[in-house]
């Protein structure tokens, strides 16, 4: 067979010769009248060799290659070309495989009579053995797996595979492409073919089994016998392939099989399979029939089949009754599975006549099972705080989904309250976006405690802080410059001026208070002239703020003529008024406040051209101290001769003011709208009372100092 | 602080006039047609009676902005200076239409005097402040 491979690699014009020597290529010898150049080659029989171990897997076959040709040079070249060709050579060539080539020698011979040169050339080829004679004298081509001692093969089909059995230490067909996985049977019965297994332990290195059972769960779920295991012993479990030999007379070819529900004790031949269309619950499609026949049925066997022809409801954790259009599955935690909420909503097309373009609808229980009523009875010094809240995201999640609170009621709400409330917003759409999701809050907090809620009594009281927890109205009315609009601002959760809506509604523009809401009672300060109205919010530097770094609280701006006044009925000595302020620069004199332009129920406190503090209630008095650029809380105490001046706690003025009572309340400036302060204010509030000696002024100015942090204790 | 001291001009008294001023300057910003309820009495500057009760001064800051409404009618405004010359209104009414904002000294007329509170005090607009 050599002879093919030479002949081939010469007349290869790939090769570099076949282009000289085209297929004047001749065994032995060239026949008579052959043209040249030519090549003639001679094998000898092959040589067998041995090793250490035993005969070698490879023959050596010596070969002559001759080239003859008319001119000398040109046998040379063509000399050359083949020995590079041939040595070293290994590859399989027209069938035959070449382990290696090795060049020997070369000889040249001349015959002048005919004018022709010969150039005569030695090879060792190196060939598998199989191709050519064993040293026993039988051919290797009539050797197969079968023949070997650790294999048994039994009527191989079309794909057969080999599977290593343990207790026999040989390799087995083992069905066709099936896998099988070791197990023990650890019931006292025989498992007979076809029967699936539960896996219950290990015994060794083997999962124990036994018939399978549903109670054991879907997941235990294993295999199916593919032989007969005996009761207490090793056998195998096919988890893919074929299993033969089944009754599988009741199913025809294409039925899918999955184990019987309720097989316990009792031992079934095959026939534990029933339809997969049937009301079997199992999950769990295991098989198709693959011959219907009584002796030698077949099943293919699929253990981790795709979900055809399954469905949700057949899943451990999925519980679906009665669907319907559009519904979703919601996990419930008490149950821990997934269910459908029940349809509340279904009658709404019901009987409609129209054509629906749009249908929305959310779905809501009538279960209780998200209505969980909290209680209404705060704990003590706490209140109840309920709110709503909504999401466009369908089933927002309830702890950490993007929810926008909706509504916040009142402190204390009821439950029954909660509900009307929701329900109310239900109907409609907040804010223009649609509330796909909504949820309530219940929280049992602190109860808020405003000043007026501890030192009620207050005549009027103003703040850009809720004072008052029984106080629903707003803070302030700001207006702004950009088109005069206005808005009332009221306070956030904690109590705070709503800086936010406040920096919304003025965004772009200044704003101005036009009313500082009275939270005592309804002595309003109002200015309607818009060039008489202090500031609140700066167009560039946002809402006015004043205290020290870190604890800047929200003011309002005076310039010296602007200001805002009520009218206030007279209110008679003694009267108390803490006033925060905060002079920002000196005017030749400044009043903060002042009362009545009759000048008949008048009373102020003000800076003196010295700059000193000075009060008035018919009479004027002026401290030695100065009044320092910087904020204060500020309480002037008249009563008659027992009046007194306090800055941050502290007297600074006693002195006999006169006993004039107070009316129309002038919050900024002198009471012609003059003379004003220039700086900011936070608070004032009038008691018609001696708070001092009441004991409060202290408490009061305290509490006044807890939120502004002003001076220290 | 600064004033200026309102006259009377023809039937027009001093209160009429400045009241009126100091209505339309704020009808700049919200023509009445776009005006809500609360604001149809809105002002921009205080009016200040002198204890004679005859004479008013409005109480001005020039540096107080007016934004400009596009509707902005200005027609009532100038007319409460029948003294400015034709070409004087065109000029007003044209400088106010071309801005977004202006601030109010940019409009007083040249031949109006602003006054400081010493000026209003000693001319007996407001007693002296013996309190303080």
């Amino acid at each position: 067979m050599i002879g093919k491979a030479i002949y081939a690699l010469i007349i290869d014009t790939d090769n570099g010769v076949g282009d000289t020597i085209g297929t004047r290529c001749y065994p032995m010898t060239a026949p008579q009248g052959a043209e040249y150049p030519c090549v003639t080659y001679e094998p000898s029989p092959p040589q067998p060799s041995d090793t250490k171990h035993g005969p070698s897997t490879l023959d050596v076959q010596p070969t002559e290659v001759v080239i003859y040709s008319r001119k000398f040079s040109e046998a040379e070249d063509i000399a050359s070309t083949l020995r590079a060709m041939f040595d070293r050579y290994s590859g399989t060539v027209a069938t035959v495989p070449i382990q290696s080539v090795q060049f020997q020698n070369q000889s040249y011979e001349h015959y002048p009579e005919i004018e022709l040169y010969a150039i005569v050339q030695q090879y060792q080829f190196r060939l598998p053995r199989d191709l050519s004679v064993v040293i026993t004298g039988e051919p290797l081509e009539a050797l197969n797996l079968e023949r070997l001692a650790n294999v048994t093969i039994n009527d191989p089909i079309d794909r057969q595979t080999l599977a290593y059995d343990e207790a026999s230490g040989e390799w087995i067909n083992d069905g066709a492409g099936s896998i099988s996985i070791p197990v023990f049977n650890n019931s006292n019965d025989d498992i007979v073919p076809g029967r699936p297994l539960s896996a219950v332990g290990a015994q060794g290195d083997r999962i124990s089994v036994e018939p399978y059972q549903t109670a054991y769960g879907p997941l235990r779920f294993v295999g199916i016998a593919g032989e007969t295991i005996p009761g207490r012993s090793n056998g195998h479990a096919t988890v893919y392939g074929e299993i033969r030999g089944l009754d599988t007379s009741n199913f025809p070819v294409g039925t899918l099989l999955y184990p019987l529900e309720g097989v316990n004790a009792t031992f079934y031949p095959f026939g534990l399979f029933t339809w997969i269309e049937g009301t079997n619950s199992s999950p769990l499609v295991c098989a198709i029939v693959t011959r219907q026949q009584q002796n030698t049925g077949r099943i293919f066997v699929r253990m981790w089949s795709p979900g055809y022809r399954n469905n949700l409801d057949r899943l451990d954790d999925v519980v679906i009754s009665n669907p319907y259009q559009g519904a979703l599955l919601r996990y419930d935690s008490t149950s821990s599975d997934w269910r459908t909420p029940p349809q509340t909503s279904k009658t709404i097309l019901e009987g409609a006549t129209e054509t629906v373009e749009i249908y929305y609808y959310s779905i809501t229980t009538d279960t209780q099972q998200f209505r969980t009523a909290q209680s209404d009875t705060p704990s003590a010094g706490n209140k109840i705080v309920r709110k709503i809240w909504y999401s466009t995201t369908a089933q927002a999640d309830i702890d950490s989904g993007s929810w926008t609170l909706l509504e916040t009621l009142a402190d204390n709400a009821t439950y029954a309250d909660l509900v009307d409330a929701f329900e109310d917003q239900l109907k409609t759409s907040p804010g223009g976006d649609t509330p796909v999701s909504i949820k309530t809050t219940w929280e049992d907090v602190t109860a808020f405690t405003g000043l007026l809620d501890t030192y009620s009594g207050a005549a009027a009281a103003y703040s850009l802080r809720l004072l008052d927890s029984d106080y629903t109205g707003s803070a302030i009315r700001v207006r702004r410059a950009s088109d005069n609009a206005e808005q009332d601002i009221g306070f956030d959760a904690n109590g705070d001026l709503d800086t936010t809506a406040l920096a919304t509604f003025c965004s772009g523009t200044d704003g101005f208070v036009k009313i500082w809401y009275d939270q005592a009672n309804s002595n309003d300060a109002t200015q309607t002239v818009t060039g008489d109205q202090p500031k609140i919010y700066d167009s560039t530097n946002g809402v006015i703020e004043d205290g020290i770094a870190g604890n800047e609280k929200p003011a309002i701006y005076f310039d010296g003529s602007t200001h805002v006044k009520n009218s206030m009925s007279l209110v008679n000595q003694p009267i108390t008024i803490s006033h925060v302020v905060a002079i920002q620069s000196y005017g030749a004199v400044n009043y903060m406040f002042d009362s009545d332009p009759t000048n008949t129920n008048r009373v102020f406190i003000g800076t003196a051209t010295t700059r000193n503090w000075r009060f008035f209630a018919g009479t004027t008095a002026t401290s030695t101290t100065g009044a320092p650029l910087s904020q204060v809380v500020l309480t002037g105490v008249f009563d008659g001769s027992g009046s007194e001046l306090f800055v941050d706690n502290t007297s600074i003025l006693s002195a006999s003011v006169g006993s004039n009572g107070l009316s129309d309340l002038f919050i900024g400036t002198k009471n012609d709208g003059t003379l004003g302060i220039i700086g900011n204010c936070q608070e004032l509030i009038v008691y018609p009372s001696n708070q001092d000696t009441a004991g409060n002024r202290t408490g009061i100015e305290t509490n006044i100092n807890d939120y502004y942090n002003i001076y220290t204790p | 602080m600064t004033y200026i001291i309102v006259l009377p001009v023809g039937v027009l008294t001093s209160e009429t006039r400045a009241k009126q001023i100091t209505r339309e300057l704020y009808n700049i910003t919200v023509p009445l047609a776009v005006q809500a309820e609360y604001q149809k009495d809105g002002t921009v500057f205080g009016v200040v009676k002198h204890p004679d009760g005859v004479q008013h001064a409005l109480q001005v800051d020039p540096a107080y902005i007016i934004p400009v409404h596009p509707q902005a009618n200005l027609e009532k405004l100038v007319s409460m200076f029948p003294d400015l010359t034709d070409t004087e209104r065109v000029t007003l009414q044209g400088y106010i239409h071309t801005q977004e904002q202006f601030p109010f000294g940019a409009i007083v007329p040249s031949t109006t005097t602003l006054r400081d509170h010493e000026y209003m005090v000693a001319n007996g607009w407001f007693p002296e402040n013996e309190e303080i």
